[in-house]
Order: C-alpha cells, then structure tokens, then sequence
C-alpha cells in the first residue's frame, strides 16, 4: 500500500471522476477528491496527495485558485493539469501558477498512470498539445516587453517542444536529436521554468491576442 | 510638324515681294496641316492622299527650281518625308518607287547642276529603299511578339484550367469518392448510410459555394477538418496549432493535402490516434501528421495510385509546396508538409 503514490483528484464532473477512479485506482492510491476550488483547498492541505489531478476549470476560480493556495502552504505537492478541450490561455495561466504539467482527458489509463508517476519525480509533462500552447506564447510574447533573460527559447527548447508537439514522446524526440532522453527532460524543465518566470501580465496579453484572430 | 516651323521661318525670313514663293509655302503650309490631320485620323494610308502627297513633295522640288534657290532650304525636308510615308505604307516597291519619281523630278526640273542633282537622286533612292526595309523589319518583329504574346496566353488559361481540373478532382477524391467507398462498406446499416450522405452532401454544398474559403483561418478549418475525419472514420485526431493566418488558396491546398494524410492514416496506419501539429509562425507554414501505425516503405507506393501519390503530392506541388513522407514498417508514418505564405502572419497577432 506505501509504496503506490498519493493522488488527489479535483474535478467538478462526477462522471469523470468516476472514470479515472475506475482507471487508476489499482494503480495509485486516490486519498481524495474535491468538486470546487474551496473544498479541494482544504481536503489537499489535509491529505498532503503526492500528486493532486486537476482540472483547468473548477467553479470558485479554476484551477489557478487552488494551486496558488495549496503551494503557499505546502510547496512539495505536485499538480497535474488536465481537461477535455480548453482555450491555450487557461491551460497556459494553470501551468505558469505552478502545474508540472498538462494532459487532455482522452489520454489513455497507461499514460495518465506514467504521467503522474512523472510529476510525482519532478519531471515535467508536456502533452502535445501543452506544447503547442507554450510554443504559441513564447512566440506571441514580445522579446522587448519581458525580461529578456526569460522572455525567449533557446532555438533548441524550441524544436524539443516542436517535436513534442508533432507527437513525439520524450525518448523518440531525444533519438531525432541526437540527445539523452536526460537532455530533453531538462530542456522541456527549463522551458516549464521560463514560462513560470514570465510576468503573468505578458500571458494575458498575449490572450488578449489569441481573442483577435 | 516640322514643314509648319519651317514655313513660318520661311515667311518671315523672305522677302515680301517673293509672291509666288509665299504663294507656294501657303500651299505647302496648307497641305501639311492637312497632311497632320489625315494622318492623326488614321486616314493618310490610302493611295489617294499618298499621291496627292507626292504631287505636292514634286510641286516643292519644282517651286524651288523655279525660284532656282540653290541651298535646299525646304527641299530637303518635305519630300523625304513624302518618301518615307510612301516606304510605310507601300514597303519596299513603295519607297523606291516614290523616291524614283522625286528624283526624277530633281533631274528633270533641273534643282542643282548635273552631279548634285544625281547625288540628291541617289539618296533619294537610298533613303527610300533603306526606310522601307526599316518599316518592315520593326513590323515583322512587332508582328512575331504579339503572336508570340498570344500563344502564351492560350498557354497560361490552359494550365489554369488543368490546375482547377485536377483540384476539383483531387477535392472529389477526397470527399464523394471516400464517402462512396465508405458507404458501400457499411451498406448493412442505414443508419450509417444516412448520417454519411447527409455530411457528405453539407460538406459538398459548401464546397461548391466556396463558403470554406472565405473569411476562415487556417486553424479553423484545419479543426472542423479533423474533426470530421474523427466523425468519419472513428479515430481521435488530436490537432495542435501554434499561430494562424487567414486562409488563402494555399494555405486551402495546404489544408486539402493535411485532410489527405490524415484519412490516410486513419484507414491504412490501423491506429487509435493521429497527431497533427500545425506551425503557422513563420513562412513556410508547416503540419505534420504522424501516426504510430503499421507504416509502408514510400519506395513501394505506385506512382500513380490515387491516394497519397496524386492527392497530396500533386496539391501540394502545384501550389508551390513540399512533401516528404517519411515511414518504415511497423515504426508509423509521418507526413510533412510545408507551403509558402505570406511573411506577415496576418490575423494572428496583427488586428
């Protein structure tokens, strides 16, 4: 039983938080679910998860709300986020609060079960299509606005992220490239790092943009 | 013109007692306005006027021996000109024949003593033959450029035409042909049958409306794309973007041969997934479609069986884009596609 990792799940859709609990159950060990920002709060700073599972959207504040809170207090827990089908902006703002890292709800039992062993060891997940965000902000971002220092991507950040965003994993971009899995890791972190690093202002205006299109 | 000018200088130069010269630089003064009108109304070609021309270029030649003026004051000028309009209009036997009769004229009348009226002569000739052979050639060469102009015009609708030929049948290919097949599949359950007619036939009528190519953006209908196929032919088809642009004929084609792949995949790869991922931030505008299924060797597929060869590689290429496909057995496919756009990523981050 010690041994399986402590897993929080917030989502306000019983259905589906039926489904993953059917699906990871074996797996990892559920301490506990919440529906709403407030409730996930409080439950999480009581079970002290490993890994929290959480939803972009939640009613009392997204996602956002409850990660900001949770790591004033306790900084060590992971969050995973996930969603069926969002507005980059969302996932993006729930990734900069402090998430390791984003999966879309159609991933399949074996990953999600991969992914939070992956976050549960500090490693970042990146989905294709978390990818896809960050790449678009970091190319929305005006170089002349932000710290420069974090305001861009190393043209290899870059194409690790491209090539994750094609549908490569981890291993099999590291193969294209010529590089460790180790090596992709640490790029796909310090791109994680960036973007946590970026002024929140910067992503919203960026947001802003992706509305004119 | 210049006769006007110089039938002016002539009239005040002269003295006034000169009445017949007056006289006769009037007429000529006269004619040439005449001479101007006719040719600005584009009548002075005819034979008519041309002769009459020439009577009047020999009535200068004479007037000036009658006047017995040596220095070839206006004889210079109105005949030659008589002599090169006669060359234009008439070519060769034209301006030697009309030189002929001035030089005659020169002899006869006696201008000049015996040596400068045969010099006169010869260059009369001389001119004469030399214009008319220069007319010709500047029409020849005229004539050959426009013909020249006109085949490559026929040429260019031709290939429009075989352009938006093979679009429309690649666009069939993609989408009545596939419903067709799919429904002859499935013929067992009318249900299906239904539902499959009824998408094809809005995506179809769309189509033909041109409404899918009017104010959309390339990750709009790379979406609705998708989504369709995912409808179709019941695969997830997971669609990540990074920038957009507004859609032009190119990026259309770009979308048409993305479409291909993707069905490709999904009726050939024998997997769950397809992923998509759409580069629209810089020129060329790139999107991979990649699956993890049974995959191929590219050195295998006919040249010219419909599919991947002909849809994608053919769409792609007549509009100015690239293809490579790069797969093995067993290890998936993966099916990239670049297409040259427009520097400026429009629509993105710019209104």
């Amino acid at each position: 039983m010690s041994d399986k990792l402590r897993v929080f799940l917030v989502d306000d859709h019983d259905l589906f938080r039926a489904g993953v609990r059917a699906e990871i159950g074996e797996h990892v060990e559920l301490v506990g679910e919440a529906d709403a920002v407030e409730t996930a709060i409080e439950l999480i700073r009581e079970r002290v998860p490993e890994v929290v599972l959480l939803d972009v959207h939640l009613p009392g504040g997204g996602g956002r709300a409850v990660i900001t809170a949770v790591r004033e207090t306790h900084p060590e827990i992971r969050f995973l986020a996930l969603s069926v089908s969002d507005a980059p902006e969302d996932v993006v703002d729930v990734v900069h609060a402090g998430a390791r890292g984003y999966v879309t709800k159609s991933i399949t039992s074996d990953e999600l079960i991969a992914a939070i062993e992956k976050v549960a060891t500090d490693d970042v997940v990146f989905s294709p299509k978390l990818a896809g965000f960050v790449l678009d902000a970091f190319t929305a971002l005006d170089p002349g606005d932000v710290d420069d220092e974090w305001a861009s991507l190393t043209a290899r950040e870059r194409e690790v992220l491209q090539h994750i965003a094609r549908g490569y994993t981890y291993r099999e971009t590291g193969e294209t490239l010529f590089i460790s899995v180790k090596t992709v890791e640490s790029h796909v972190g310090s791109v994680l790092r960036k973007l946590q690093l970026t002024n929140r202002n910067e992503l919203t205006r960026w947001a802003a943009k992706r509305e004119l299109i | 013109m210049w006769i006007t000018v110089l039938g002016i200088i002539a009239v005040v130069a002269w003295d006034a007692d000169q009445v017949v010269v007056f006289a006769a630089v009037a007429a000529v003064w006269v004619w040439s306005v005449v001479t101007f009108w006719l040719a600005a109304t584009g009548r002075f070609e005819s034979l008519i006027w041309l002769v009459i021309d020439l009577a009047v270029a020999v009535a200068v030649v004479a007037s000036d021996a009658f006047d017995g003026a040596t220095e070839g004051g206006f004889v210079g000028g109105y005949p030659m000109s008589s002599v090169l309009l006669w060359g234009y209009a008439y070519r060769i036997p034209g301006g030697l024949g009309s030189a002929a009769v001035i030089a005659a004229g020169f002899v006869v009348l006696g201008v000049f003593n015996l040596a400068g009226n045969v010099v006169t002569a010869i260059l009369y000739l001389a001119v004469g033959g030399v214009a008319a052979w220069a007319f010709e050639s500047i029409r020849t060469s005229e004539q050959r450029r426009m013909r020249a102009e006109a085949e490559l015009e026929a040429e260019r609708a031709a290939r429009i035409r075989i352009e938006e030929r093979a679009d429309v049948a690649a666009h069939l290919h993609d989408s009545v042909l596939q419903t067709l097949a799919l429904i002859q599949k499935g013929s067992s359950d009318p249900a299906e049958v239904r539902n499959l007619a009824r998408v094809q036939e809005r995506e179809l009528r769309t189509w033909l409306l041109g409404a899918s190519q009017h104010g959309a953006t390339l990750m709009g209908a790379l979406e609705a794309t998708c989504s369709d196929i995912e409808k179709r032919h019941g695969v997830a088809v997971e669609l990540v973007s990074v920038g957009d642009r507004r859609l032009d004929e190119r990026l259309a084609a770009l979308v048409g041969a993305t479409s291909e792949s993707v069905m490709n995949a999904a009726k050939h790869a024998g997997v769950e997934k397809v992923s998509v991922f759409a580069d629209a931030t810089s020129s060329p505008v790139k999107v991979f479609v990649r699956d993890r299924g049974v995959g191929f060797d590219p050195a295998t597929v006919d040249e010219d069986r419909q599919g991947l060869a002909q849809s994608v590689k053919g769409r792609m290429d007549r509009h100015g884009g690239l293809v490579e496909i790069v797969s093995s057995v067993g290890a998936g496919t993966e099916v990239r596609l670049t297409m040259p756009a427009p520097s400026d990523p429009g629509g993105a981050s710019h209104e």
